[in-house]
This record gives C-alpha cells, sequence and structure tokens, in this order.
C-alpha cells in the first residue's frame, strides 16, 4: 500500500481521538515513524483530544476503587520489587549499526554458508549472542509518537542485516524496519515476540526484507522480539532464528 | 501531596509542579504518590471511562488499569507534558480498546444531553475568557458545526472507529474523517491561549 502525507494528513485527527481501525492505524503509525511533517499538527490536535474528558460532569466515584487500585499496586510491588528501568531520552538519530565482529563470516544465500548455522537452533541462538546480535537502546523515531509514553525500541545489526523494532504500546502496534537478504525460494521471514520466560509468539511475516512492516499486537509482556527464516506460510515456532534483540 | 483541583485556571502552575512531585514518585515506586494521583484524576479517568463504556464494572476495571499503567510507564513519562495527558490517553486507549475488543457496538442514538451541548445563550468567547478549562473546552465544543460535532460525539465519547462512525452517520468515511480534521483544527484555535 502506498500510503502517503496526504494520506497521514487526512487521518491524524482520527488517529489522535482512537477512532482508526487497526488497518489504518497501522499504516499511519509506519508512515509517522519515519517522516517528521506531521509533527506539529498530531501534537496540536493530541493537546485538544487530551482537554475533551474536561467536558465530561464526574459522576461519584465508586467507594472501593482506591482501594482496590493501592491493593493491586501493593500484590505488583511485591512481585516485581525491581524498579523499572529509568530510558535515556529519546533520540532521534539514526541508529548506528554495531560493528560486526572481525571473525564473522559474509551473508551468503539463505540455502548454504553462513545462512546454514542457523539451521541449527540452539547453535545459531548461541552464535547469533556471540557475534551478530547487537541490541541498541534506540531512541523514539519520531516525535509524533515520542507523545507515546508506552514506547518500546530495540534493534539488531550483523553483516548484511539489520533489525528496528518500535512498539507503540498505547496503539497496540509494532513496526519492524529491516533490511535483510533476500531470502531463498519458498522461504520468508517471519516476526516474533519472546516473553521474558522464553516463550516464542509469532507476530506474522514480514511483508518485505527491506522496509517495514507493522504488526497489531500486544507486545507488553515481551522481553525480545526476533526474525527467524521460515518456510513459506510460516512456522508455528521458530526454526532458525536470524536475529534476536532485547527490549 | 495535596491534590489540587485540575480545572481550575488559577491552579495550573500549582498543578504542573504538582505533576513533577508525582511523576517523579511514581518513577520512584512511591505508594503515596499513586495515591494522590488518584485523588487528583480519579474522578476525571473515571468520568471518562464512563463516559466511553457506560456505567459499569468496566470502567472501574479500566481507571484501575489505566493507574497501574500510568505508574509502569512513569519512567518514560515526560513531566513538562502533564500527567492529565498521559492519563486520559491511556483510559481513552483502554476504554475504547476493551469495547472494541468485546464486539460491542457503540450506542447508535446520540446523547441529546451531551456535555458540550453548548447552552443557548452562551457566546464562546465570552464564556472562554472568564470560565474554568472545562468550560473553555465545552465552548470550543460548541463552536463546532452540528456535524463536526456528531463526528466528535460518536468516534471519541462513544469509542467507534470512523468505519462505525461513518455508516451510523451514513456517510462515507472520508467524510468522517474530514469532519474529524476540521473540528480538532476549530477547537485547536478556540483553545490558543487559554492554556
Amino acid at each position: 500500500v502506498n500510503y502517503g502525507c496526504n494520506d497521514a494528513a487526512e487521518t491524524l485527527a482520527a488517529y489522535a481521538l482512537d477512532a482508526l481501525p487497526v488497518g489504518e492505524r497501522m499504516l499511519l503509525v509506519e508512515h509517522l515513524a519515519e517522516c517528521r511533517q506531521h509533527d506539529e499538527e498530531l501534537s496540536s490536535y493530541r493537546a485538544v483530544a487530551g482537554r475533551l474528558p474536561l467536558t465530561v460532569p464526574a459522576p461519584a466515584l465508586p467507594a472501593g476503587l482506591r482501594g482496590n487500585l493501592l491493593a493491586a499496586f501493593d500484590r505488583e510491588q511485591a512481585t516485581a520489587p525491581t524498579p523499572l528501568p529509568v530510558r535515556e531520552p529519546a533520540e532521534t538519530a539514526a541508529p548506528a549499526p554495531v560493528e560486526p565482529a572481525p571473525a564473522a563470516p559474509e551473508p551468503e544465500r539463505p540455502n548454504g554458508g553462513f545462512w546454514s548455522i542457523f539451521r541449527q537452533p540452539a547453535l545459531a541462538y548461541g552464535i547469533a549472542a556471540a557475534l551478530l546480535i547487537a541490541v541498541i537502546g534506540l531512541g523514539v523515531w519520531n516525535l509524533s509518537l515520542q507523545e507515546d509514553a508506552n514506547v518500546m525500541t530495540t534493534a539488531a545489526a550483523g553483516p548484511g542485516m539489520s533489525m528496528r523494532v518500535s512498539y507503540y504500546g498505547n496503539q497496540g502496534v509494532a513496526v519492524f524496519d529491516v533490511d535483510m537478504p533476500d531470502p531463498a525460494s519458498g522461504q520468508v521471514y517471519q516476526a516474533w515476540m519472546i516473553s521474558h520466560d522464553g516463550k516464542h509468539v509469532s507476530l506474522g511475516l514480514l511483508e518485505h526484507n527491506h522496509g517495514k512492516t507493522a504488526f497489531a499486537a500486544d507486545m507488553s509482556a515481551a522481553g525480545a522480539v526476533a526474525i527467524s527464516l521460515e518456510p513459506a506460510g510460516g512456522s508455528a515456532t521458530p526454526t532458525t532464528p536470524i536475529v534476536e534483540a532485547k527490549f | 501531596l495535596n491534590a489540587p483541583d485540575p480545572t481550575a485556571e488559577s491552579e495550573r502552575t500549582t498543578d504542573e509542579a504538582f505533576d513533577r512531585k508525582l511523576i517523579e514518585g511514581l518513577q520512584r515506586n512511591d505508594r503515596e504518590s499513586l495515591a494522590a494521583a488518584y485523588d487528583s484524576y480519579g474522578g476525571l479517568a473515571f468520568a471518562l471511562a464512563s463516559r466511553v463504556m457506560g456505567a459499569s464494572s468496566d470502567a472501574e476495571d479500566v481507571v484501575q488499569e489505566s493507574f497501574l499503567a500510568l505508574w509502569r510507564q512513569a519512567p518514560r513519562l515526560d513531566a513538562k507534558r502533564g500527567l492529565r495527558s498521559y492519563l486520559m490517553t491511556i483510559v481513552h486507549n483502554k476504554a475504547v480498546d476493551r469495547l472494541r475488543s468485546r464486539g460491542r457496538r457503540p450506542e447508535a442514538v446520540l446523547n441529546e444531553d451531551a456535555p458540550f451541548k453548548a447552552p443557548e445563550e452562551a457566546e464562546p468567547a465570552h464564556v472562554a475568557e472568564k470560565a474554568s478549562e472545562a468550560d473553555e473546552v465545552r465552548a470550543a465544543l460548541a463552536g463546532l458545526s452540528d456535524d463536526q460535532r456528531s463526528a466528535v460525539e460518536l468516534t471519541y465519547f462513544k469509542g467507534m472507529t470512523i468505519n462505525d462512525a461513518a455508516d451510523q452517520l451514513k456517510v462515507p468515511v472520508g467524510t468522517v474523517k474530514s469532519r474529524l480534521r476540521l473540528a480538532l483544527g476549530h477547537m485547536r484555535k478556540q483553545l490558543e491561549g487559554t492554556t
């Protein structure tokens, strides 16, 4: 879909009001992730939308709500006593790919050589961790999207490949921006979220191996994301992990 | 922490400092800061959730989840933006998501007693000069055309997507987008200089 600035401009107000259906919301988020022309307009729409609740008469608060909230806070504190990490201020510059280790082999076509390593999942993850996977703390790409405080970003890079992922939690949209070698015939790239306990959940197939693909997903429990190479149609579990990056 | 009135004009500077303290407290996982945030903005949060979802336990759940989400997001909050803005975004997101995930079609009839309906005698500019922030926003809403106001009502306050609103209003989706754009643009102009 060729989604441009005119489409975005027509849609920003609806986006600020949470009125876009999922498909169109993903298209807009993809666009906003790289286009800075809408920052000011979206920010102004959000400022208006944020004041609309003031027009609603306040009903009486339920008696037990405050206590329930604090009890839930106490429970969560008890089970997760470690303070949440404070992220660095957002940067808008493009990520600097991490240099691969000198000994890393050059990428080859997926049907052999370097890629064949990844047909052995256990070995692949080990090597990935040691040589290829470089986790980069990224800022948010775009000031418009930066206003969503619930954003997680990460990236990984290796020889001939890179992946940047931003998850916009309040929108429930994850954008994968990748630059990967062409897959072999009959193979596809598949995106995954990985929970903190190591469980892989498929987000879907990448539409391109160069550029952005957005997925509607609840990734609030994700500790990492990954891309794997799979047979056409995708797999239930990743069989050939290529890149992985922790949030 | 004593909660100021979040809608009072004279309290805005105090509100900003208060919000900063709350955000700093939430970042330290301070329970009292969460309680103070609730005391300040719980009523507004519950009003919005109830408006979108209808008075129900769902609205209570949304409010509780929203405050917990606010706390979890505290490390990434920018104090300059203000806590209310973040919280209202979260509440609306969650209310709308819950509404839509259950396949619940929002009410099809516009509320004739909508809170933003203009008082017949109200001169928006006059109202904005002397009234509270809430009155200023009501006045800005009152300055919209009926078509624009209906589009805002159905999407923001009823939680409809633009597609559902278009069905309801029997107009193309593009027309709903256009009305929303014009509505927020008009309100932005009306509210300029009032913050």
